[in-house]
């Protein structure tokens, strides 16, 4: 026997995928199909929860228009302290093991908010003040199913960091957290004078709750879509809306096709290879391609980019989070090793730089007006080499913008 | 004598022709992707269970499609009109991170008859009596490079042709001929030195586009 035949024989026996194990692949990949939510992500899963915390922390250091909140999202939230076990839920927001840097979050102040059913159990909502005039979200599922096994470790726990002027930017609601299939659930801001808010399914129907101390959550069934939040103030009037998932009547977005030449921005650390190329889109549109060393590529054209930080130096949103994508693990679970920083330099700024809190510094590359750089994190991270400021020059060399980057 | 799967692959090349125009279509309306899952995923399912097992398999198998959604400005219909070589080396790059899981599994088969990925799937005709040559092939798999198993197990298990595999790798034809040259040779060397040596054949010295 001959040694192709021989291994092509080799675990012939292999039954082919149950219609089952089909049908889940192709239910993931017509997720796909769908448009995406707010934050930019498909929707999450049980799994990928934690990963809310990075991407929400991207919206927490937006600069955004001022709210009805006031000063502090915090002092609106009146319940019980929080216990031991949540405290070090929320230790470790600052502790590397969710953001590369310090949120500023204030752990000892955690306080209760809320609680709600989910298909799967009783969600608790906890908030944590942040020093810079914020809130952190931390959401804990007890699944009542495995524990009624006598199961552990089916619980979920995700949330995210919001600064003080962002939240609601001038709405009088807003979806923060969503989770799906299961549990599936839907967690928001509301402003002050918002009693209730009802919160509509794609598939029919609506689900009213009460807004607690700015706060509200709702539970779904598990594969339904959330696609709406509506607010009713004390008289039982609507006052606002938040639609954060389209509706299927919406157009899908035109696609949008590279009018120029990509030009390449590189990072390169350890031997290890991470590139961003940008070009011009049709319709005024960017166009992105992602390459790192032992990754299959990436890219997409995107009509407008978000925008995520006013002034010279902005801070842009790639397609899978925040702009400071600085994680230790991904949505599967697995450890990440690198971050990126991704932005838009004004005219006058000719050359970018960024120091780490060690004050050692590198340049950024810059092209056609966007800079992009990959750093190590982790384990990879020399101690206290985070990145901590970037810094805009102009032909002259003279400083002309900076951005904070871990606040 | 001639490979048994070089007509089926002749055909399939015909039938899956119109890969390409699919997957430009699926640009401006994404759910026509959904026909290139159902053209595809039952060989990508199957190869990667075979690799590593039937639930990182399936994992894996949702995975390529997945990036393959994503990648899909990416794809390339010339010279290879079909999308199945993408697809596998989609699925290449995802084995990488499995590697170290199959080579154990490989081993577990050579020490102790019984395959572990065999052993995971509910249907499969477990063969506890596992032949003397199946447990030594476990064993010459295992002892290869990662690079050098890719091709052969692209070759031999995925159907793909020397061009097909060089287009799914992104390597040079040459590259192709010399791993997978390497891996036979290994291979046999392997299975001689332990008794349950091959007879070449015609067919095992030859490629077939190349």
């Amino acid at each position: 026997m001959d040694e192709v035949r021989l291994i092509a024989g080799f675990r012939s026996e292999m039954p082919r995928a149950s219609d089952e194990t089909r049908r889940q692949a192709r239910e993931l990949l017509a997720r796909q199909f769908e448009p995406v939510n707010f934050f930019g992500l498909p929707r999450l899963s049980r799994r990928s929860l934690l990963i809310l915390a990075a991407v929400a922390l991207g919206g927490g250091i937006l600069a955004g228009s001022a709210l009805a909140f006031g000063n502090s999202l915090f002092d609106s939230i009146r319940g019980k302290p929080a216990p031991p076990d949540v405290r070090r839920d929320f230790e470790n927001f600052r502790s590397d093991d969710v953001f590369l840097y310090d949120p500023g979050v204030i752990p000892p102040r955690a306080r209760g908010v809320l609680s709600f059913q989910t298909s799967i159990g009783r969600g608790t909502i906890w908030a944590a003040p942040l020093r810079q005039g914020g809130v952190c979200l931390w959401v804990r599922i007890h699944d009542a199913r495995t524990a009624s096994r006598g199961q552990a470790g089916g619980d979920s726990s995700g949330g995210g960091c919001y600064a003080r002027d962002q939240v609601l930017g001038g709405k009088r609601v807003r979806v923060v957290l969503t989770g799906g299939p299961a549990p599936n659930f839907v967690v928001g801001f509301a402003a002050p004078q918002v009693r209730s808010v009802e919160v509509h399914l794609l598939e029919g129907g609506a689900r009213r709750t009460h807004v607690y101390d700015g706060v509200f959550a709702v539970g779904n069934a598990p594969g339904t879509t959330a696609t709406t939040a509506v607010a009713f103030d004390a008289k039982g009037r609507k006052v606002g809306s938040d639609t954060f998932w389209p509706e299927p009547s919406i157009p899908p977005a035109p696609v949008l096709k590279p009018t120029g030449p990509f030009e390449k921005l590189v990072g390169e650390q350890d031997g290890y290879r991470v590139s961003a190329s940008i070009a011009p889109a049709t319709g005024g549109g960017l166009c992105l391609e992602f390459e790192q060393t032992d990754v299959p590529s990436d890219s997409y054209c995107e009509s407008r980019i978000d925008v995520q930080t006013a002034g010279p130096l902005q801070l842009l949103r790639l397609w899978w989070g925040p702009p400071v994508q600085i994680w230790r693990k991904d949505h599967t679970g697995e450890p990440v090793f690198w971050g990126y920083i991704f932005g838009r330099a004004a005219e006058d700024v000719s050359s970018v730089e960024l120091r780490f809190e060690d004050r050692s510094s590198m340049p950024v590359p810059l092209e056609r007006d966007h800079f992009f750089l990959a750093l190590a994190t982790g384990d990879r991270a020399r101690p206290g080499h985070r990145p901590q400021v970037l810094v805009g020059r102009d032909r002259a060399g003279r400083v002309v913008a900076t951005r904070r980057l871990d606040r | 004598m001639a490979e048994p799967f070089q007509r089926e692959r002749e055909s399939w090349t015909k039938v899956q022709s119109d890969d390409g125009a699919v997957i430009l279509e699926s640009l401006a309306e994404p759910a026509r992707f959904g026909e290139i899952f159902e053209r595809h995923y039952d060989a990508i399912y199957a190869y990667l269970a075979r690799r590593v097992g039937p639930d990182s398999g399936a994992e894996l198998a949702a995975e390529t499609f997945s990036r393959a959604f994503a990648l899909r400005q990416r794809f390339r219909p010339e010279p290879i009109p079909n999308a199945r070589p993408w697809l596998f080396g989609i699925a290449t790059n995802l084995l990488r991170h499995h590697r170290r899981n199959e080579v154990r599994k490989l081993r577990a088969y050579a020490r102790t008859g019984v395959d572990p990925v065999l052993d995971e799937a509910p249907d499969a005709e477990r063969r506890a009596d596992a032949s003397a040559a199946s447990r030594e092939l476990a064993r010459a798999l295992a002892a290869l490079r990662p690079d050098e198993r890719d091709v052969l197990l692209l070759f031999s298990w995925a159907d793909l042709s020397y061009s097909e595999i060089a287009d799914a790798l992104g390597v040079e034809l040459g590259t192709v001929r010399s791993r997978l040259s390497r891996a036979r040779a290994r291979v046999r060397e392997l299975l001689d030195r332990s008794g349950e040596g091959v007879v070449e054949t015609p067919a095992t010295v030859g490629g077939n586009d190349g």
